[in-house]
């Protein structure tokens, strides 16, 4: 968890800082656009979420506290636009849901994608190292066997299984904290935004 | 092209051991942002500064207020001198003065047209707005006019009834503020949101 550098990233969303931002969303918007295509089925309108998430972020970074983490206050920002988005929208149509959402409503899979765990499984896949992010991506979306992708990328056999085992190693890490025994801190980081 | 990564050699299946369960193979895990979002909103936020829409100003560092002291007082300055210029040269609109509003991407199918006056009291400002959502519950629509530094409010309203015109009074002149923006805001949030939905030029 790369809590150091979000420390700093909040100090300088702080400042007024708006390359803070930049990075901001370097790091985080492929979780969000996860979340978002998770409420809404068009891919324009999950973009819009994207964008309405962190400006939202940016004008509330000031009641951001520090040595709060950034990723389920931002989470919690991007749920919140991508339910706006849906309300907006259902109000045109005139359709009242109890639920707001768009998007495979009794789908277990994107009931995940649409929770902090998924914001949090897509934010580890976004932080493996290119290499080992796109074997993952060959093997599992492609689904391409280990030798198909050693051809594909000219590399050996070995060095693929490498880059999965390494890959998965790195991914059981960064989602420690998402085991059914770890997740008792779940509520308090879950906070609201201010 | 080979790297330099050791091999793994044994035929052992490479499986992953995670907490939770997911299937890697659905595409939303690797669905990747829009290439100019990022240009989009570095633009948005620019343009949100130069409204004065930046974290909570109260809670950034003293140094950094102190330099935005600064910069607030030399955009007021410029700004009086830039009114004083275009004193001579714009009339405050007469009665019934008429324009129009354009939606962004927040809401686009959103259309306003209105009219306005400049009245001994204050701008008189009415909206005729076409396909606007009403406002969830938790959320308004507020009129800003802005000059491009600075926003000053004009009222705030819901769409939530039958269809009718909304009137609005500003206590600024349009000659000063010509653009109006309405945006959604959400309740106990009285800062201007940034989320415009309508945008247009008042004065002609």
């Amino acid at each position: 968890m790369p809590a150091a550098d979000d420390d700093e990233l909040v100090d300088r969303l702080h400042a007024g800082d708006e390359e803070a931002v930049r990075e901001l969303y370097r790091k985080y918007a492929g979780a969000v656009l996860t979340v978002a295509r998770a409420y809404v089925r068009d891919q324009g309108a999950a973009e819009e979420v994207v964008q309405q998430t962190f400006l939202n972020a940016w004008r509330a970074a000031g009641r951001l506290e520090h040595g709060r983490p950034v990723s389920p206050w931002l989470y919690q920002i991007a749920r919140r636009c991508a339910i706006d988005a849906i309300r907006r929208d259902a109000r045109q149509l005139t359709v009242v849901r109890n639920e707001p959402t768009q998007a495979g409503d009794d789908d277990p899979a994107t009931e995940f994608e649409r929770s902090w765990q998924g914001f949090e499984v897509r934010r580890a896949l976004d932080e493996l190292p290119p290499p080992e992010r796109q074997t993952v991506r060959l093997a599992h979306v492609e689904g391409l066997t280990h030798a198909e992708i050693a051809a594909r990328l000219d590399v050996p056999i070995g060095t693929v299984k490498s880059r999965l085992g390494r890959a998965y190693r790195r991914l059981e890490t960064a989602l420690h904290h998402l085991a059914p025994a770890n997740r008792a801190g779940d509520a308090d980081v879950l906070q609201e935004e201010g | 092209m080979r790297d330099e990564e050791p091999d793994v050699t044994d035929d052992e299946p490479i499986r992953p051991r995670l907490p939770v369960g997911l299937d890697l193979a659905r595409a939303s895990w690797w669905d990747t942002p829009d290439p100019a979002g990022e240009a989009r909103l570095m633009d948005a936020i620019g343009r949100g500064s130069r409204l004065g829409r930046s974290p909570s100003p109260a809670r950034t560092r003293p140094a950094r207020r102190i330099a935005i002291a600064g910069l607030a007082v030399a955009a007021a300055a410029a700004a009086l001198l830039f009114t004083g210029y275009q004193w001579g040269t714009r009339q405050p609109p007469a009665r019934g003065t008429e324009f129009a509003l354009a939606a962004t991407g927040v809401q686009p199918g959103a259309a306003a047209s209105g009219q306005i006056e400049a009245t001994p009291n204050g701008t008189w400002i009415r909206l005729d707005v076409g396909e606007l959502a009403p406002a969830a519950p938790g959320e308004y629509y507020e009129a800003w006019l802005t000059d491009g530094a600075a926003v000053v409010s004009a009222g705030t309203f819901h769409m939530r009834g039958a269809p009718a015109p909304v009137v609005l009074w500003a206590g600024v002149s349009p000659v000063d503020y010509p653009e109006l923006l309405v945006t959604l805001q959400f309740e106990g949030e009285p800062a201007m949101s940034g989320r415009v939905v309508l945008r247009g030029t008042v004065t002609p």
